[in-house]
């Protein structure tokens, strides 16, 4: 039937966009670990604000796919390894592709982060190779503006009953608290979807259209944040967006930041007990944690508070362990790194 | 660089006195120094043990990790501190020697003080006034309920302009039956204001934005961090990043506050539990912020030249006028539960103050509370002795313990005191000497209220009316050790919590309440901390 | 003579420390095997649904009660151990009802193996179910002391109030 082709296309983008803000969780975390306790407060605030919104957004995205009827799937198959290529495929044969990493904070990363979050209207870079997240539009903005287009078309031809069609129960509400710039929204009409996308678009890139059309907050957006981090300056009032920051400096004491190994596996650690023991006690940790969102997400959602809280909450001490941990005959004396693995529950 | 300002305690005064002075200069150099350990919080292994143990972290399960006073010394153990007079006030377990001090483990029960609580001597004869009233503290009061996040009824006749930050929870069905009587007896109630962050009004992230109360009922641990503890707002204090020069060191025991003349406190002595090491540290400034019966006893442990029997004692009155809340236990049997009460939260939701007002003053006020625990039913309890569900069906549905509690007024005695001992404690505290004898009037007055409360049972429908276990006294409820007075004749502090006779010495603790009413002291200690920080970053 | 030698059942014998080698990891079929039993506590106090929304959370218990105090390992296996001997001696159903309702697994403090599986494992098992909505059976409808109510928001309030009829 032409409405269940329609919308089946739909959930794909929708998954997919659960899938690619859920690829930007690990990176973040692990710049985020990779600073010393009490060091960088700034920077490490930032970092976690960010991660906090790309969990809003994943949950936002899966309340979209839920409230269309969709199901979601945060399985062993739905997870991406590291490093994780990126592809945008723009509109006029024009594509953005790029690795991301599981690395320390470092200039590198940050540039990484840059061109995950770019915004819509700074995009003119060029790039290189193949697959692994191909993503239908030139930035993440588009991207999702393109599901916007999708819904907002197919709510015209099939209205707002059939296409809204989910329980909405299962969606995270407002109750399931979340600390970090905007609400959550529950789904349940094309209003509802067109808001939560913009604010996915919004806290990501800052502004929704183009330049001449942002909040008062363009420089609380994703990529703005980065880009002081990465300059190590904040931006002033009235900087032009377009531009490097030109307001107070900060430095990052880079110095701070352990020497962790970039994209580790679990392979790495198979003859050092104490991160093995690490690591997989992080990745199941992990697992049961994309379990319990998956099963929250698809029917029982008094999971999600167990899901968050005994996950997240267990995660961050393995890791910084992990990280205080050097690599036994490493030749660069590296240490260890969660490999947010998918870990066989047992 | 010298130090500004020593505070000696990381309870909620301390950090409240912190927040406000580094809201006003960010790089101010403050210390905070804690005699206890941090514990972790909002663990979610150790919410769960709490849920199926009952045990806290900080309960005593070893001698060695313990944060709290052991009991007193019996035959067969070797226990801590001594009780004299003719009423014991148990330590153990009152407050917590921790990052985050006695917030770790509190109910949150928020309660302001009443107008006539001020006039307390004018209007008793009784006690003292204190040197401030009701309305010099009232924009504190509101600052303090924004600061510690209190979910209140706006519309609560008991005070006016009431703007709590989050709605109040609303009755209990298990209230209803109390309601109804309350309604029939016109006995005021209202809902229990207590701090628990609710939903935010507006979606903007703002820095104190803490999980929302999920009503797990597992209050003591909470493990979104949604009861206010102080330990978590330090934390997030440091997270920030923006104060350079604050600093809050733990294990480190303070053994006295050095003065470099008579009216000028220079320093303090601590030993640092890590190093092993005496340390002296000088500031221009100092808070003791370490509990009422700590606070005290580190003014009379200070002596010197200058001060013989202790910082601010040349009147004999520090450590003096002790007193603290009986919380009393009533029972009475319902014989029908139909509608199967039983509890469903960790927190009262229902509170009656009626009998805490301006008539009652005299006599001793005192409020009512719904308690948690009531109706008495335990499923977990019944399961695990093995009774089947019909039984346990029907031991719910007929003849329930219901009960009602609550806290009395009593007056400050000259001889009721507390007082260093040689003996050191686990952490290398002074131990504890408390002199405590109730008023003579006591006996008379929980019979009194032993009727008040028979009469609200019988129009429950419930009946005998008892006493279900003796009235427990509150140390954690402990105050007027260091009262505020405007004459250093009857007190310790003036009007600012600075210690009569010294220019750079202040107490911001229950310890400087000048009387303490019928409610529990923590939001009044919070609103005269925020008014102290204001003060001083008015100096 | 042998006619008076009584069989002694194992749950009966005084429990001493596990020895280590007799630790093993949980394994998936001991995890089975924990989930049985709390499962049978459903059957015996509850109406015997499906109550596989509970089970991912029923693992994490099991780590979390590992994690906070080693020695769980060893009561687990005590307890799958004096199920097994139950099974054998009782039968499929009764073995489970003996765990939860025979008054000698009370008895303080808990000696025996089968006291042990009580009180250090059923029990706690049933605090976790009740907090997982297990309290539902016992007429308090919408909140209890564990469970994840929700926050009190405008729109719903997560426990019954006093101007609830029913």
């Amino acid at each position: 039937m032409e409405f269940e082709k329609k919308l089946n296309a739909i959930h794909e983008k929708l998954q997919k966009a659960i899938e690619l803000e859920l690829t930007t969780i690990p990176p973040y975390l692990t710049a985020m670990y990779s600073i010393k306790k009490d060091t960088n407060n700034k920077v490490s605030n930032v970092i976690r604000s960010v991660f906090m919104e790309e969990m809003l957004h994943m949950v936002l995205a899966a309340n979209l796919l839920i409230s269309s009827g969709g199901k979601v799937k945060l399985g062993i198959d739905n997870i991406p390894n590291y490093p994780c290529r990126l592809m945008f495929k723009g509109k006029e044969f024009r594509d953005r592709e790029f690795d991301i990493n599981l690395g320390a904070l470092s200039k590198e990363n940050l540039e990484i982060f840059l061109k995950i979050e770019l915004p819509d209207f700074l995009s003119d870079l060029k790039l290189l190779e193949i697959k692994k997240i191909i993503i239908p539009g030139y930035t993440i903005g588009e991207f999702y503006n393109g599901i916007k287009e999708d819904l907002t078309k197919l709510v015209e031809e099939f209205g707002i009953e059939k296409v809204f069609a989910g329980k909405h129960e299962n969606q995270l509400s407002e109750d399931y608290f979340w600390k970090a710039r905007g609400k959550i929204e529950v789904v349940k009409n094309l209003e509802d979807a067109i808001k939560a996308i913009d604010l996915i678009v919004e806290q990501g890139e800052g502004a929704t259209v183009s330049l001449d059309k942002f909040s008062n907050d363009l420089f609380e957006a994703h990529y703005f944040k980065f880009n002081e981090i990465y300059h190590e300056r904040s931006y002033a009032v009235d900087d032009d967006p377009r531009n490097p920051p030109t307001g107070e400096k900060f430095s990052i004491d880079y110095e701070n930041i352990y020497p962790i190994k970039t994209n580790c596996k679990s392979s790495d650690f198979s003859e050092q007990p104490d991160l093995k023991n690490l690591n997989d006690r992080f990745n199941y940790n992990y697992t049961i944690m994309l379990n319990q969102l998956e099963e929250g997400f698809n029917g029982n959602p008094k999971v999600f508070y167990t899901a968050i809280m005994n996950g997240m909450h267990n995660l961050s001490p393995l890791a910084v362990a992990m990280m205080q941990t050097p690599i036994n005959g490493d030749p660069q004396n590296r240490h260890g790194a969660p490999s947010f693995e998918w870990q066989k529950i047992n | 660089m010298n130090i500004d300002t020593i505070i000696i305690g990381t309870g909620v005064a301390g950090t409240a006195i912190a927040t406000k002075l580094l809201e006003s200069n960010p790089t101010s150099n403050i210390l905070m120094l804690e005699a206890g350990d941090k514990q972790t919080m909002r663990d979610f292994s150790l919410f769960q043990n709490f849920l199926v143990t009952n045990k806290l972290p900080n309960d005593s399960n070893t001698i060695y990790d313990a944060f709290c006073d052991l009991d007193y010394p019996k035959q067969e153990t070797i226990g801590e501190n001594q009780s004299n007079g003719n009423t014991q006030i148990p330590l153990q377990g009152g407050r917590l020697f921790m990052y985050g001090g006695s917030t770790g483990h509190w109910g949150g029960w928020s309660f302001r003080l009443k107008p006539e609580d001020f006039k307390l001597k004018t209007n008793t004869g009784k006690g003292i006034d204190w040197p401030i009233d009701y309305y010099d503290l009232e924009p504190f009061y509101l600052e303090a309920e924004h600061f510690i996040g209190v979910s209140g009824n706006n519309n609560d006749p008991t005070f006016d302009n009431l703007q709590y930050p989050y709605n109040e929870f609303p009755f209990t069905i298990e209230d209803g039956p109390y309601i109804d009587a309350f309604k029939k007896l016109g006995i005021n109630h209202s809902n229990l204001p207590i701090a628990r962050y609710g939903l935010p009004k507006t979606a903007i992230i703002n820095e104190q934005f803490h999980a929302p109360c999920q009503t797990t009922g597992t209050c003591k641990y909470c493990p979104f961090g949604s009861r206010y503890v102080a330990a978590n707002n330090l934390d997030e204090l440091i997270q920030k990043g923006s104060y350079p020069n604050f600093k809050i060191i733990t294990n480190a025991v303070v053994k006295e506050v050095l003065m470099e003349s008579k009216n000028k406190a220079s320093g303090i002595i601590y030993y640092d539990k890590n190093s092993n090491k005496e340390v002296k540290i000088y500031s221009n400034k100092i808070i003791l912020a370490a509990g009422a019966i700590e606070s005290a006893k580190i003014l009379l442990r200070s002596e010197s030249e200058n001060w013989k029997d202790g910082i601010g004692n040349d009147k004999g009155l520090v450590g003096r006028n002790l007193v603290s809340h009986p919380y009393f236990f009533f029972k009475a049997t319902l014989p029908k539960n139909e509608k199967m009460l039983q509890p469903q939260m960790g927190f009262p939701t229902l509170v009656s103050r009626h009998y805490d007002s301006a008539e009652e003053q005299w006599d001793g006020k005192f409020i009512l509370i719904n308690p948690v625990s009531s109706p008495k039913v335990n499923l977990a309890k019944s399961m695990s002795k093995g009774m089947k569900k019909d039984e346990i069906i029907n031991s719910i549905n007929q003849n329930v313990t219901v009960q009602i509690q609550g806290m009395l007024e009593v007056f400050s005695h000259r001889d009721n005191r507390v007082l260093n001992s040689d003996k050191r404690n686990r952490f290398g505290l002074n131990e504890t000497i408390i002199n405590f004898s109730k008023d003579e009037n006591f006996d008379n007055r929980m019979n009194y209220i032993q009727s008040v409360v028979a009469k609200i049972f019988e129009e429950m429908g419930a009946k005998n009316t008892t006493m279900e276990m003796s009235t427990s006294w509150r140390a954690d409820h402990a105050a007027c050790t260091t009262r505020m007075s405007d004459s250093p004749n009857n007190g310790v502090v003036d009007k600012n919590l600075r210690v009569h006779g010294v220019d750079n010495l202040y107490v911001c603790s229950n310890s400087s309440f000048s009387s303490l009413g019928a409610v529990n002291p923590t939001l009044t200690l919070t609103a005269l901390a925020l008014r102290l920080g204001s003060y001083l970053n008015k100096q | 003579m042998y006619k008076n030698l009584i069989f002694m059942a194992k749950y009966n014998i005084d429990a001493k420390y596990m020895v280590a080698n007799s630790l093993n990891e949980l394994n998936e079929d001991a995890i089975e095997k924990l989930w049985k039993l709390f499962q049978s506590i459903e059957k015996f106090w509850g109406n015997d649904e499906n109550i596989d929304r509970m089970k991912s959370n029923f693992i994490v218990f099991l780590s979390n009660r590992i994690e906070i105090d080693y020695n769980y390992l060893a009561e687990y296996s005590n307890a799958i151990n004096v199920i097994e001997e139950l099974t054998n001696e009782l039968g499929d159903k009764d073995a489970y009802i003996k765990l939860l309702t025979d008054p000698s697994a009370n008895i303080s403090p808990p000696t025996t193996r089968l006291a042990r599986a009580r009180q250090l494992v059923s029990n706690e098992f049933i605090s976790l179910y009740l907090s997982l909505g297990g309290f539902k059976h016992f007429g308090s409808k919408l909140n209890y002391q564990g469970y994840f109510g929700g926050a009190n928001t405008e729109k719903v309030i997560p426990y019954r109030t006093n101007k609830d009829i029913k």
